[in-house]
């Protein structure tokens, strides 16, 4: 039933994206470029539909955003199905109990941004000419005639600060707020205890979350604070059982007894940060209030996608103190993002 | 005066001006009326290297400015563009 559950969600992604693919082709007359995390995102009357997986699940998601200046509104729901049962090596970092699960998920934020600049036509057109001479300078050649001025800024910190700085003032900063709830869905295989027959289940997960960001233009650092109540289920305790019969006795292995319900409060603080142009991490550390567990997540990413501009892969470490062990994984696919909407 | 149809694609929060005028949308498509002559494109924005941003400006069925752009790598994320374009 679960095998059937992702396999209707795969072909609803691969639907999804190819119909994204095609949206976006008749807006703008060209295909968008695909990068290796195999999204594809399309405009529709004001909301964005993306399709796409990472390392451990694949998702679509509906983005519907309002602008009343300075701030913004963003409104995400995510169709979400795990890549695998026992998801990846360091997942169960995260202590999420619903990282298993076939889950929809909606989740409200509110954008609002101090600082922003209005910068004039005249001093964007003298900072570019000042990045290109930097450039060709650097390089001993002039740059590529498409090259944006952006690019070109980016290629030198000195010039990188000095073009930003028309656009956002250097104590700018961004404040996000949010709530979101996700219902899942699992399927249970178990073994009756009392006939040791195979009886199957199915759970509805579900949870609730709110969390606040703050993120610094200054430091470049994103830090955010987040609460989850969760109500999920697990597999009772696997056990192998023989009846008391005459031979032959057939035995029976697999978990024993229906699927119990686990409470989660998890209370989590995530931080974020460009090191450099080939280095982004993240850390996640998260603190289940209902059974005393810690849980710490680390990503780090320094594998650049196709197109050189974001990173995509990496390697990630992962420790809970109910296992006490350090666990490490490569991952590729996952953008690194320093916005958590 | 020219009635120009915006179209704007972008994940992230941004926000695009005209000249000095501002153009009130995010993502999605609305109108701007311009006098006939030359005008600038600006965008700010606010997302990872990767990042796109993309905008369409047509005059009637004309594409008179159409940007296909992303976040440089070694920006900071706090970044913009601009581009020249005539009505």
């Amino acid at each position: 039933m679960k095998a059937l559950a992702f396999t209707a969600l795969a072909l609803l992604v691969s639907a999804g994206a190819a119909a994204a693919q095609t949206a976006a082709a008749s807006l703008n007359n060209d295909v968008p470029t695909l990068g290796p995390s195999r999204t594809a995102t399309a405009l529709t009357g004001g909301a964005e539909v993306s399709a796409g997986s990472d390392d451990s699940s694949v998702t679509l998601r509906a983005a519907w955003v309002d602008s009343n200046a300075p701030n913004y509104t963003v409104r995400t729901l995510t169709l979400s199905a795990p890549l695998g049962k026992g998801g990846g090596p360091t997942d169960l970092a995260s202590l999420d109990a619903l990282a298993n699960s076939t889950t929809l998920e909606f989740k409200w934020s509110n954008v609002a941004v101090a600082g922003r600049q209005r910068p004039k036509v005249a001093d964007l057109a003298e900072a570019c000419d000042e990045a290109r001479t930097a450039y060709t300078t650097k390089h001993g050649k002039p740059p590529a005639d498409d090259s944006s001025c952006a690019g070109l800024a980016a290629d030198d910190p000195d010039q990188n600060s000095k073009w930003e700085d028309l656009f956002f003032a250097h104590n700018a900063y961004a404040l996000i707020y949010g709530a979101g709830a996700k219902v899942g869905y699992n399927q249970f295989d178990y073994n009756d205890p009392t006939t040791l027959a195979q009886e199957s289940r199915s759970r509805t997960p579900w949870s609730v979350s709110g969390f606040l960001t703050y993120y610094g233009r200054a430091n470049k650092v994103l830090a955010s604070g987040s609460y989850e109540h969760q109500e999920a289920y697990a597999d009772a305790d696997t056990k192998t059982v023989c009846p008391v019969v005459t031979p032959p006795v057939t035995c029976v292995s697999g978990p024993l007894g229906a699927p119990k319900l686990s409470q989660q409060d998890l209370f989590s603080l995530d931080l974020r940060k460009m090191f450099s142009a080939s280095l982004g991490a993240a850390a996640t550390f998260t603190y289940d209030a209902h059974s005393d567990v810690w849980g710490v997540e680390t990503p780090i990413y320094f594998v650049r996608n196709p197109s050189g501009d974001g990173l995509t892969g990496g390697v990630k470490l992962g420790w809970r103190s109910d296992k006490h062990d350090l666990r490490a994984s490569i991952f590729i696919g996952k953008a690194f993002s320093l916005l958590n909407f | 005066m020219a009635t120009i149809s915006v179209n704007v694609t972008c994940s992230r929060p941004n926000w695009v001006t005209i000249d000095d005028l501002d153009v009130p949308l995010h993502n999605g498509k609305t109108a701007v009326a311009l006098e006939p002559g030359s005008h600038t494109l600006v965008w700010a924005l606010i997302g990872s290297p990767g990042d796109k941003f993309e905008a369409e400006l047509k005059n009637r069925a004309a594409s008179i400015c159409k940007v296909s752009w992303s976040i440089p790598a070694g920006s900071s994320g706090w970044t913009g563009d601009f581009k020249p374009f005539t009505v």
